[in-house]
């Protein structure tokens, strides 16, 4: 192995080596003239003698001091310097060697697991959304079970003394010994009671849901109809309603009970409509093989949507899981029960469907009723939910 | 829904007697009120607050020599003892004729089938619609008359 020494080691060493040599040159020069002199006196033989010792302590102290200052430090930095790093570079080769594959055993050991991880993670939130969602669905089965036993006691205790509290106002009101004060009086006791009865009778409708008798429907008829009889109330309100159907939907619903749900959709749209906003959209979407959520429909099989849209302003997020429990309304006092979402739930979910919403707070409501299409070839169903096609004719309420 | 407040109706003419018609009902409030309305009516009303006692009125109207026939029964569906519907099916082994309004708190679908199969008028729930339900009175009534 070489010896190399930094540039300043060099000129020290060089410098060294000069002193080193013209001490020895001195040296040898004092020891020469002792030798032949032969030693004269004391005092030159102590003198010669303390020349002689200076100058090879000198000399030997120059060549001590350049041997290591000058050649040896360097190198040995050098070479330790060296000698390291080929032992670091001989010993990670020697470790990439012997542990390339290990490692990349053991980095492809880690990324299955990964894998596996996430696809459990991702499992187990399908499967806690569904437990969730089951939840759900029992939570407000049994709200509604509740609802419907309190509506149902509620409207039968009150029920007749609201008939007879009416009966005879209307008696006051056939007396032709009643004052005109009294009168108004009748009057107004007769006509709150009427509209109680209205509630109470509304009340009991909800409490008491009956089984739907279903039988083959035209839908697309059923929903040309319920928006032709809405189209008024639309147009007094400014607000359009646009139709998208590709028509021939036939399902299996209790028609009466589905116009209900339709109408109920409907309703609330054109409601939280305001006047001159963009229209609303009733999309009537054909039936496809749909995986139903947990918890809902009749598993596996067609189902045909219908989805009503509009731009009202959708339901603010704290809301949106609440709108199909019974007595929950956003409206004031005396505007409506909070029945109607409810209802058309129920109903939904006795035709072996569901409905759910969807809303942008501040933008768009989209409520989607999906019902099971009862045709036998269901092979002759796409899969998947397709984007619904653009309208082929596109009805405007205020049209019809 | 306004009352005629004078009584000129014109059946007054058409019949010397008013039209019969029965309410039975076991609370006093509503039969009393129904009675009350329906005399303000024009007609002559009965009251009998349970089944046992509807039936021996029917009886007893029925079988009154000269009296005018019995023109309607109102009864509640529920009511101690004897149901509405149980005096319906009495009554339909006797006749056909008269008409039966029943009414009631529990309404169900199966109980309208029964009602309507026994040859009831009519089924209102309550609460009903007093207005409705004395325009269905003048129907039937007339229809007997």
């Amino acid at each position: 192995m070489p010896l190399r020494s930094t540039r300043p080691g060099r000129y020290v060493a060089i410098a060294s080596m000069a002193v080193a040599v013209s001490s020895l040159a001195s040296g040898a020069v004092v020891l020469e003239r002792w030798l032949r002199v032969g030693g004269s006196s004391r005092h030159d033989d102590a003198l010669r003698g303390l020349d002689l010792l200076t100058l090879l302590g000198l000399g030997g102290a120059a060549l001590v001091f350049a041997v290591f200052t000058g050649l040896v430090r360097p190198a040995i930095v050098a070479w330790s310097r060296r000698t390291r790093t080929e032992g670091e570079r001989e010993a990670s080769v020697r470790i990439d060697r012997r542990y390339r594959e290990q490692l990349h055993a053991l980095g492809d050991a880690m990324t299955q697991m990964a894998a596996v991880h996430a696809r459990s993670r991702e499992e187990l939130g399908t499967e806690t959304e569904g437990r969730v969602r089951a939840i759900e669905q029992l939570r407000h089965a049994d709200r509604m079970r509740t609802v419907g036993a309190l509506a149902s006691g509620l409207a039968h205790e009150l029920g007749t003394p609201l008939n007879v509290v009416e009966g005879h106002a209307r008696l006051m009101l056939a007396s032709p010994r009643l004052g005109p004060e009294l009168r108004e009086g009748a009057q107004a006791i007769a006509d709150q009671s009427v509209k109680m009865t209205r509630l109470v009778k509304h009340l009991i409708t909800f409490a008491r849901r009956r089984g739907p008798s279903k039988e083959p429907t035209d839908m697309s008829a059923l929903v040309g109809t319920t928006l032709a009889m809405l189209s008024t109330y639309a147009k007094q309100r400014g607000v359009t309603v646009l139709l998208e159907d590709p028509g021939d939907l036939e399902l299996s619903v209790d028609a009466s009970t589905m116009q209900q749900v339709l109408t109920n959709l409907i309703v609330n749209a054109i409601q939280a409509t305001p006047p001159g906003a963009a229209p609303i959209l009733v999309e009537v979407v054909a039936p496809r093989v749909l995986e139903p959520p947990m918890g809902e429909g009749r598993g596996e099989g067609a189902y045909a949507v219908i989805r009503v849209t509009d731009h009202g302003g959708g339901i603010a997020r704290e809301d949106l899981g609440h709108i199909f429990e019974p007595f929950f309304t956003t409206r004031d006092v005396g505007e409506g029960m909070g029945l109607g979402l409810s209802v058309a739930h129920g109903i939904v979910q006795d035709h072996g469907g569901w409905i759910s919403a969807a809303s942008e707070p501040g933008a768009t409501t989209v409520i989607e009723v999906t019902l099971p299409a009862f045709r036998t070839r269901e092979s002759a169903w796409p899969r998947d939910r397709a984007s619904v096609t653009p309208p082929p004719a596109a009805i405007s309420s205020a049209a019809r | 829904m306004t009352l005629q407040t004078s009584p000129p109706e014109p059946r007054w003419q058409v019949s010397p007697e008013p039209h019969r018609i029965i309410v039975a009902d076991d609370d006093d409030d509503m039969r009393r009120m129904l009675a009350n309305v329906l005399r303000s009516d024009g007609y002559f009303v009965l009251e009998a607050k349970d089944g046992e006692r509807l039936k021996t009125l029917i009886g007893a109207v029925t079988r009154a020599d000269g009296a005018a026939p019995l023109a309607l029964v109102i009864t509640d569906h529920r009511m101690p003892g004897m149901s509405g519907l149980q005096v319906l099916e009495w009554l339909r082994e006797l006749d056909w004729l008269t008409p039966v309004i029943l009414l009631t708190g529990f309404g169900d679908r199966k109980l309208h089938k029964e009602a309507q199969e026994l040859g009831a008028a009519s089924v209102f729930d309550k609460p009903f619609d007093l207005a409705a339900l004395r325009e269905r009175v003048r129907e039937l009534v007339n229809v007997v008359a």
